[in-house]
């Protein structure tokens, strides 16, 4: 019979790709914010167990818990196994506050189900658009967390 | 009408400059030419890209060459970026007064690791690979003004090189210079004429220009008047508020044109950072210091004015083995600053940035004002609401301390 293991981690944990004075991050009981300006990647990196009774851990869902504000919007998700990338989002637009349930716009499903090796890192680029008049874009990571699959 | 000629025509090389503008004169044959930019309607009757320009240098001594090319890019990068912090002098005068360090090979390791050729002239390449630090909050300490102390001590080619990366670092740890860098090498004009260098500005490219014995940065043109505006290095004082005028029959004089040279540079559009702006009116703006801090930070405040690399490069350094004040004799002072990174944006009644503001008195005792002090981030400005009345003056041998919030 199949079980399913969730594993999370909240949204402090979050670092971005590239650090610099271009970037501010303010970290809240509730998450970490980011405001800067372009595109920025930002990296959860999700403790994965990648065998459970002896079995491989398979990859179905991930999920990333934010809010955005001024303009910023989520553009694109991947998942990384280690070094080896497993899925892609592309395309996207996300916007608005998903922080504190699940929803289509922070969950996604990985269709069909790939085996955990290494552990698992889940990457959201953030388009935070041009400077604008009174206000910088922002993002706030919520949480990021994954549901695993074994047989 | 003020004449280049009668300000400049008499003035010679100085002599740490002169290696450098041997070596740039043979450098404008391996230069790409600029062409000239499509004009798509009748260039502007008047244009004043001066007007983007706040920070007016004073060379001091020598350094022509570097404090004309960096008014052109503070200027562009104050057109693609409003609130970019002000460029530092600190590599290029480097790399141009320490030739020993990179000279016989062909250019320098950097601190990761990286060779950076140098074969189009240090500073091009330097300033394409790895880029240009702002100014006012680099390391201080020879690692960070190696063109001033290290002009004169010996330490050794080792600690020489080391240096040539740190210039680019900060106190707080993180590099800056990849921010701000060149997006290729400088384009010469094949020909430096009013028409063409008029169609250069007109497609937002302020110049350096080169007459015999001097470099000014061209940001502006009269078509009614029939004159260019430049921006000298020599401070406020000097010009009309440091901004000259050359007329258009000057420069096309087919016998002695006042340009021998001009050069167009582009830019790798810098992102925005969170920044202060600041002007103040004096009568000698060496009197004053500026500190910028956040507010119960265990870091200390850090002083951006006046910045660490404003020591004398002169000759009376190089002779006596210490810095000297920096022989600026500027009136007012108006500069973009990159904040403390431990100002978490935006600045708030628990978050507030704070501006320092002592006047010495050591050159003149007329006191002075603080007309402007603004943080930014991007489109996001914030003012200080004590001059939300007008300028806050100030008097010589006092301290004062404005806050924004």
């Amino acid at each position: 019979m199949s079980k399913i293991q969730a594993s999370w981690v909240h949204g402090a944990a979050v670092v971005p790709e590239r650090e610099g004075y271009f970037v501010t991050r303010r970290n809240y009981r509730n998450g970490s914010a980011f405001k800067t300006h372009g595109k920025e990647w930002f990296l959860f990196a999700v403790p994965t167990p990648v065998l459970v009774d002896s079995k491989r851990a398979k990859l179905i869902k991930a999920f990333v818990l934010f809010e955005t504000g001024s303009g910023a919007r989520i553009t694109d998700l991947e998942v990384f196994d280690g070094g080896k990338k497993i899925a892609t989002f592309g395309g996207l637009s996300l916007t608005g506050n998903h922080s504190t349930s699940l929803d289509q716009s922070n969950s996604w499903i990985i269709e069909p189900p790939i085996s955990m090796t290494f552990g698992l890192a889940i990457c959201v680029r953030v388009d935070f658009g041009n400077p604008q008049v009174g206000s910088v874009p922002a993002i706030r990571f919520a949480s990021a967390g994954v549901d695993l699959l074994t047989d | 009408m003020e004449h280049i000629e009668t300000t400049f025509e008499e003035r010679s090389v100085h002599p740490l400059d002169e290696p450098v503008f041997e070596r740039m004169e043979a450098l404008a044959y391996q230069l790409p030419p600029a062409t000239s930019p499509p004009m798509h309607r009748a260039p502007p009757a008047k244009l004043d890209l001066g007007q983007h320009l706040h920070f007016i240098r004073h060379q001091g001594g020598a350094g022509c060459f570097a404090y004309a090319l960096l008014a052109v890019w503070d200027i562009m990068n104050e057109m693609a970026c409003p609130y970019t912090p002000n460029l530092s002098l600190a590599p290029y005068m480097l790399l141009h007064r320490r030739r020993d360090i990179w000279e016989s090979r062909g250019g320098a390791v950097t601190r990761d690791g990286r060779f950076v050729s140098f074969k189009v002239g240090p500073e091009y390449g330097f300033f394409q690979e790895v880029g240009n630090p702002t100014l006012g909050t680099e390391m201080v300490g020879y690692s960070a003004n190696p063109w001033c102390g290290l002009t004169n001590l010996n330490l050794g080619p080792v600690a020489l090189e080391g240096s040539v990366p740190t210039v680019g670092w900060t106190v707080e740890g993180l590099n800056e210079a990849p921010m701000y860098r060149l997006a290729g090498l400088p384009k010469v004009l094949p020909r430096v004429t009013s028409e063409s260098l008029i169609l250069h500005l007109a497609a937002g490219h302020p110049m350096r220009v080169q007459i015999p014995s001097h470099f000014l940065a061209l940001v502006g043109y009269d078509l009614a008047a029939k004159t260019f505006t430049y921006v000298d290095s020599a401070g406020d004082r000097k010009h009309n508020a440091g901004f000259g005028t050359v007329t258009f029959a000057e420069v096309d004089d087919p016998k002695r044109p006042y340009f021998s040279k001009a050069e167009v540079i582009d830019i790798v559009s810098p992102r925005p950072v969170p920044a202060a702006r600041i002007r103040f009116s004096h009568s000698n703006r060496m009197n004053v210091g500026l500190w910028l801090s956040v507010e119960g930070s265990p870091i200390p405040r850090r002083q951006i004015w006046p910045p660490p690399q404003y020591h004398d490069d002169g000759l009376e350094s190089r002779f006596l083995g210490h810095w000297m004040p920096w022989d600026d004799n500027s009136r007012n002072l108006h500069f973009t600053v990159r904040l403390p990174t431990e100002l978490i944006w935006p600045p708030g009644p628990n978050n507030r940035l704070v501006l320092d503001v002592h006047d010495s008195g050591a050159y003149t005792t007329t006191g002075g004002q603080l007309d402007e002090f603004t943080a930014a981030f991007g489109g996001h400005v914030v003012k200080c609401d004590a001059l939300n009345e007008g300028p806050a003056q100030f008097g010589s041998h006092s301290h004062h301390r404005f806050f924004i919030e």
